[in-house]
């Protein structure tokens, strides 16, 4: 398997293949114009010039690359950034241009078949693997069984991005960022990886062997002792219960998550649906895997976010402007709201998807009540359609929005008089707040959510919603952390939902504090000036209980 | 920058082929040159942005274009738009 030395899984690789498919479209197109021009002459022949101009539209390929970078592959990018450019194309009662559609499909069509010839492979995984790569895309993790991989090196990447946040939550050890690691080993090379310092030793030797050993045994001991409380409810000493759930982004990690004692899941980012396919997934696809999401959660509630792509992929397929901040551009609710086939075919399906078990949708990125109330709209039209055509559902889901934004936290008030529920995100809102790109390494140290403006921000989201009689839940990894989830229970969040393999430690540290105990921590962080103060009063205050999770977690 | 507006002289309005050779001639300058019509602008080298334009026959369009030969761009685009695409259909 000498694979992973390959420096071309990832972007760089996407981009390779797009190039050969654009080029072995061109030389079909021009051999069929050709063949066209030799029996009808060369005036039909020019019909096949839209196409071949596609293939060099220079504004298209830049948002068709704008996904590839996203981490999406390919098919999907090129489909995707097609879908965008065909909506000005697909206005009814307007024959003339509603045929040249059937043109740039077609050349869709062979685009995709020629990825799809070229579409590079990992290897088939068929026993215990350490995985080393220099990247790793998201449609790449999806096709990994995931159930064989014991730890993933990773060059590029950080703490948030994709790889990083499932191995985290599939409890996997993990070190990214490393950037060469991956040309310093060799296929078959012994490897002992400690995730929660960040090192790789490659062929360790026997001393090294042996420490790794005990620790893992001892991290093993720690780990049987938390599952022991899988039965026990998340509550606080005085008895006052937190609903404890777990994020996931893929479904395999459902199954962790209830072993963890997770009750429900409190986040299925659905994005995950998107990038399985070359095309964008019907109602009908979307519906069976939101059906398989539910089905394998008999107990719990789940929470399905709506697709939330954003950032830098929009761009000018439509002779549009390219995207230099694409945090503050066309994501979340604003790509949703600009592409109303894709959010109402999600709708229907998460709709229809309501009789199959306890859930909830929620809407990411919501800045104000227009685009709260430009949701429930949508939301209307798909009700009046599906019970026009008789389909069951639930009408009466609850529908709630992600606080993610300074705007949404100034106006929670209105929000909260027109949604069922608030969830934060306190990813997003961390770096909206502290105005820290997070995926920014120079400054991504910055976006600490216990800096006191996101803690204020946070006791404002949840008093406007308990005033409206609303609850508010955090997907956040705030809840992921010991001391900062203890900080949530005192601002008096209703729901927390962490990584799957975080949720033992957190039903822990909950079970170890009173209510009273954990707000007067949050009254007294509250009036604190700096992070750091934060930091330093909450590491000082908590018991010996919670401090033992901050050895290796914190 | 340079401006001109153009009346579409194909019968059939701004067809694919149509603008299939709008951009081929676009492309043969150097200069940044936008098309517009009815509230949307676009690229004239983008052959996916000028399908997006509505332009039916003798709809005006407006050509604008910025650059090193920008006013033979103009020259070239004008007199396709309005008499070579008429001719030729």
């Amino acid at each position: 398997m000498d694979w992973r030395r390959k420096p071309d899984i990832g972007v760089d690789a996407e981009n390779e293949r797009l190039d050969s498919a654009l080029r072995a479209t061109g030389e079909e197109l021009l051999e069929l114009q050709g063949q066209l021009q030799a029996r009808l002459g060369r005036d039909h022949a020019t019909i096949l010039d839209a196409q071949l101009l596609i293939l060099e539209d220079e504004d298209f390929l830049a948002a068709v690359r704008a996904g590839i970078a996203e981490g999406l592959g390919a098919e999907m990018a090129f489909t995707r950034s097609m879908a965008e450019a065909l909506i000005p194309l697909d206005l009814p009662g307007d024959a003339l241009f509603r045929e040249r559609m059937v043109d740039f499909r077609d050349v869709e069509q062979r685009v995709v078949r020629a990825l799809r010839g070229s579409a590079e492979q990992l290897p088939r995984l068929t026993e215990p693997t350490i995985f080393v790569a220099q990247e790793l895309t998201p449609s790449q993790t999806a096709a990994l069984d995931l159930s064989l991989v014991q730890a993933f090196v990773i060059d590029e990447g950080g703490h948030t991005g994709h790889t990083a946040i499932i191995a985290r939550s599939l409890g996997v050890p993990a070190v990214i960022g490393l950037k060469d690691v991956c040309s310093k080993i060799a296929s078959g090379d012994a490897l002992a990886i400690d995730g929660s310092r960040g090192q790789v030793h490659i062929e360790p030797d026997a001393a090294t062997l042996r420490r790794f050993t005990v620790r893992i045994a001892r991290r093993k001991q720690a780990e049987e002792r938390l599952l022991t409380m899988r039965e026990v409810p998340a509550e606080t000493t005085d008895g006052h219960r937190i609903e404890l759930s777990a994020n996931i982004e893929l479904p395999q990690e459902i199954d962790l998550a209830l072993a963890n004692g997770a009750h429900g899941i409190g986040l299925v980012r659905t994005e995950y649906f998107y990038f399985q396919t070359a095309h964008l997934p019907s109602e009908d696809e979307q519906l069976a895997s939101y059906r398989q999401v539910l089905d394998s959660v008999p107990e719990g509630e789940v929470i399905f976010r709506a697709l939330d792509v954003g950032g830098d992929k929009l761009l000018a397929a439509m002779g549009g402007v390219r995207e230099y901040n694409p945090f503050l551009g066309v994501r979340g609710a604003r790509f949703l709201l600009r592409n109303p086939e894709i959010l109402q075919t999600q709708l229907r399906a998460l709709y229809r998807a309501t009789v199959h078990g306890a859930m909830k949708i929620m809407f990411p990125m919501v800045c104000d009540l227009e685009e709260l109330r430009a949701f429930h709209s949508h939301c209307e039209v798909v009700r009046d359609a599906l019970t026009r055509e008789g389909v069951e559902f639930d009408p009466d889901v609850d529908l709630g929005v992600m606080i993610e934004t300074p705007s949404a936290v100034a106006m929670a008030k209105e929000l909260a008089q027109e949604c069922d529920f608030f969830s934060l995100g306190t990813n997003d809102l961390t770096q909206y707040v502290l105005a820290v790109d997070r995926t920014n390494p120079r400054v991504s140290h910055l976006a600490r959510p216990h800096h006191p403006a996101v803690l204020r921000a946070i006791h404002d989201t949840v008093e406007a919603a308990h005033e409206a009689g609303i609850w508010v839940g955090c997907c956040g990894e705030m809840g992921s952390h010991p001391l900062w989830a203890i900080l949530l229970v005192g601002l008096g969040v209703d729901e927390i939902s962490a990584n799957a393999a975080a949720v033992p430690m957190i039903k822990k540290v909950i079970r170890s504090v009173s209510l009273d105990q954990a707000r007067t921590w949050a009254a007294e962080a509250l009036t604190l000036k700096t992070p750091h103060e934060v930091e330093r009063f909450m590491r000082a205050s908590s018991n010996r209980q919670l401090r033992e999770f901050l050895v290796s977690g914190g | 920058m340079a401006v001109r507006t153009a009346k579409i002289s194909d019968p059939v309005g701004l067809h694919l082929r149509a603008a299939s050779r709008i951009v081929q001639v676009a492309k043969r300058y150097d200069s940044e040159i936008q098309i517009s019509y009815d509230g949307i602008q676009t690229n004239a080298k983008s052959i996916l942005g000028l399908a997006s334009l509505r332009a039916r026959h003798l709809a005006p369009v407006e050509i604008s274009a910025e650059g090193p030969d920008e006013t033979d761009a103009l020259d070239a685009l004008v007199n396709l738009i309005e008499r070579e695409l008429g001719e030729e259909a």
